[in-house]
């Protein structure tokens, strides 16, 4: 099984959001990662099938997403950005809606809805309406719905926005299980989402693909380019704005020890760190803020 | 069907669904009892005192003069006339207000409704302007039913001199009303506006409910994930058509049966037996009753329904959010009222059929069409208002819903 991303762009008016990105998504986690406006969604949308591409074309197993139609969407599963849904509707309701429009019967839908709100921690609130959820429940009965029909293909965007860090560990630890012997592709820019359970990483900048691999792989890149020092908080001031820092931490020697990156190290104290994909990650995108 | 039942549960859940379904059934009722208030008479009463009386007392009162009930003979309607000459010259009236209300209830009331249609019937041919009661020769209104087509042939070369097939067309068509004429007390012009007006509301109504179909899905993005799904294209755009016309379309016929069960309990199921003619102009071109007519301005106005609703569907699936949707939707339902108001002569006429919301009004609606003698004209073939407005409404249905559908599915941002 493979997904075959081949030679895709897409431009809207004046601006080139995926530029000819070719990718095959072998079965496993893939993390898509990016700054906001790299074409992570819009990548997505074209792999989902609710946008064309301007050029070149998506391959499921070597046959084109637009001449398979519904026979792909069977197995396809995705979750987006933003999370639509009905207002009127309760997430049984939701559930039982979106099941069958993916051609579950009703057994096979009760006993799906019953696992999942369970596996996600929803049960309690299945007959509330959905518009009166928090926003990281919202998300799980997104990530619900994604996983309706055990679908070989799951794309999920941003999917852990919203979702507190015991909730995004749940999340991962489900997808990891899931993750066998099917696709999914998680697009992100919270590196440690993807970090521990993506198989291979694929990075985006200005609607390219600049980086692919595993996630030691990537991580190579960046190898003699990170550091730790300490300095006193009055010299602070002089380093912030010409080093790519990562991390700040006050030690209780009145010190501050810094994670910062460069090309050499910017101190006699500078000791070289293991780097890690969120070290790429600023790297790559230097005006970003780190998320853990 | 699992997923028509889901879907129309989905729209049933909606509140402003379940206020404009109340408000429409509440209308079912409300618009048949209004024209019972404009009821009235005065009668005496056995202390010899005259009293008005109103509204269902009234409607009473006229069941129960039942002289005039059954055929409208020749012979009832030279007593008509002859009566009300009598009393006109009695007070010197030539168009009646000079005679006391009490003396018209009492003496005339039973034959105010021939009076207008016996004066048309004896129309200049060349003017159109009807003759006065005191003007009326008895002895001719005894060839009323000859008269009739005469006065058709009139009103036809008046209207459409140069088509001559409009003409034959209406004479045609003429020839299938039975007669003599029939007619009991019952519902009347008042409420055959008032179903007219029903009818509109009712389709503003569901209107309403329509524009949000699939603009809703857009609006709230959960478009991106239910076209991601097996059956989230040709078979949910299916289903949401289906679903539109499912809860809108018996709202609309259910109601409109309301409104007629109602009426003609008010008012007395005897009515429904009256001639058309009696109530509209006595050359009328369709071939029923009162009761007749309520089911066919009903279900012909239900298919102009069904054509503005599945136009309405197709500007949802063109529409980015609920509120374009909606503007757009109520727009061209209001247009042809517009263009009949606004655009004067044979354009007007036929933007008037043409339109996906055609027919759908008050001056322009389809009860006013069945009442008039307009033709639409090709070369040298006419039609009939009528028959084009509701051969394009069939025509809409399919073609607007399969628009819908398409848009839908080939919609991609």
């Amino acid at each position: 099984m493979e997904l075959k991303i081949d030679h895709v762009t897409k431009q809207y008016k004046d601006k080139l959001a995926v530029d000819d990105v070719s990718l095959t998504l072998t079965p496993g986690v893939w993390g898509l990662l990016g700054a906001n406006g790299a074409g992570k969604t819009t990548l997505m949308r074209m792999i989902a099938g609710i946008m064309k591409p301007a050029s070149g074309d998506i391959l499921y197993d070597n046959l084109s997403i637009q001449s398979l139609q519904g026979e792909y969407r069977n197995i396809f599963g995705y979750l987006p950005q933003e999370f639509g849904f009905y207002p009127e509707f309760t997430v049984a309701d939701y559930l039982s809606y979106v099941a069958a429009l993916k051609g579950l019967s009703r057994v096979e839908t009760r006993n799906k809805i019953d696992m999942l709100l369970e596996e996600l921690t929803l049960t309690d609130v299945r007959r509330k309406k959905i518009v009166k959820l928090s926003g990281g429940m919202k998300r799980r009965v997104g990530i619900a719905q994604a996983l309706l029909n055990e679908p070989e293909i799951l794309i999920l965007d941003e999917p852990t926005s919203g979702l507190d860090p015991g909730e995004r560990v749940k999340f991962r630890n489900i997808l990891s299980k899931f993750a066998q012997n099917r696709i999914v592709l998680i697009s992100t820019h919270i590196v440690p989402d993807v970090e521990y359970i993506a198989n291979q990483n694929a990075i985006m900048k200005e609607g390219r693909i600049i980086a692919l691999g595993t996630t030691e792989k990537l991580e190579r890149l960046v190898e003699n380019k990170v550091y730790r020092c300490t300095m006193r908080p009055g010299e602070l001031a002089k380093w912030e704005g010409r080093l790519r820092i990562v991390n700040l931490k006050n030690e209780e020697d009145g010190k501050v020890s810094l994670r910062y990156l460069s090309e050499e190290p910017v101190t006699e104290n500078s000791i070289a760190e293991a780097p890690r994909l969120e070290d790429l990650y600023l790297w790559l995108f230097p005006q970003e803020e780190v998320r853990v | 069907m699992r997923l028509l039942g889901l879907e129309i549960k989905r729209i049933l859940k909606t509140r402003i669904t379940w206020i404009l379904l109340a408000a429409s059934l509440f209308l079912g009722v409300i618009m048949a009892y209004l024209p019972v208030t404009f009821e009235g008479a005065v009668v005496t009463t056995e202390g010899g005192e005259e009293k008005e009386i109103t509204g269902l007392e009234a409607v009473a009162y006229y069941q129960n003069k039942r002289e005039m009930f059954g055929e409208v003979t020749a012979e009832k309607l030279q007593e008509a006339v002859t009566v009300y000459q009598e009393v006109y010259e009695t007070y010197d009236s030539q168009y009646g207000s000079e005679v006391p209300a009490e003396v018209f209830y009492k003496k005339l009331a039973c034959y105010s409704p021939f009076i207008h249609g016996i004066k048309e019937a004896f129309a200049n041919a060349e003017t159109g302007v009807a003759p006065g009661v005191r003007d009326l020769d008895v002895r001719q209104v005894g060839d009323y039913y000859d008269q009739l087509e005469k006065r058709l042939a009139a009103v036809m070369d008046m209207e459409q001199k140069k088509h001559p097939q409009a003409k034959q067309t209406a004479l045609d068509k003429f020839a299938r009303v039975s007669r003599p004429y029939r007619y009991y007390y019952g519902a009347g012009g008042n409420s055959m506006d008032y179903e007219t007006l029903f009818l509109f509301l009712i389709t503003i109504f569901s209107v309403v409910i329509a524009a949000t179909i699939f603009s809703a899905d857009r609006q709230t993005g959960a478009d991106d994930i239910l076209r991601c799904t097996r059956h989230g294209r040709l078979k949910l755009a299916g289903v949401k058509v289906a679903a539109a016309f499912l809860i809108t379309g018996i709202t609309c016929l259910l109601c409109g049966i309301i409104w007629i069960l109602t009426t003609n309990t008010l008012f007395g199921w005897e009515g429904t037996e009256t001639s058309m003619q009696v109530i509209y102009s006595v050359t009328s071109l369709p071939p029923f009753t009162v009761g007749q007519l309520q089911w066919a301005n009903l279900l012909g106005g239900y298919v102009l329904f069904l054509a503005t609703i599945s136009f309405t569907l197709f500007l949802s699936s063109l529409a980015k959010d609920n509120v374009s949707a909606l503007a757009l939707g109520l727009v061209f339902a209001l247009l042809p009222i517009i263009v009949y108001t606004a655009v004067p002569g044979v354009l007007g006429d036929w933007l008037s059929c043409i339109l996906p919301s055609g027919g759908i009004g008050l001056g322009n609606s389809l009860l006013y069409a069945m009442c008039d003698f307009s033709f639409l004209h090709i070369g040298s073939a006419s039609f009939w208002n009528v028959d084009v407005l509701l051969l394009l409404g069939i025509f809409k249905i399919p073609l607007f819903s399969f628009l819908a559908m398409f848009a839908y599915c080939k919609r991609y941002v």
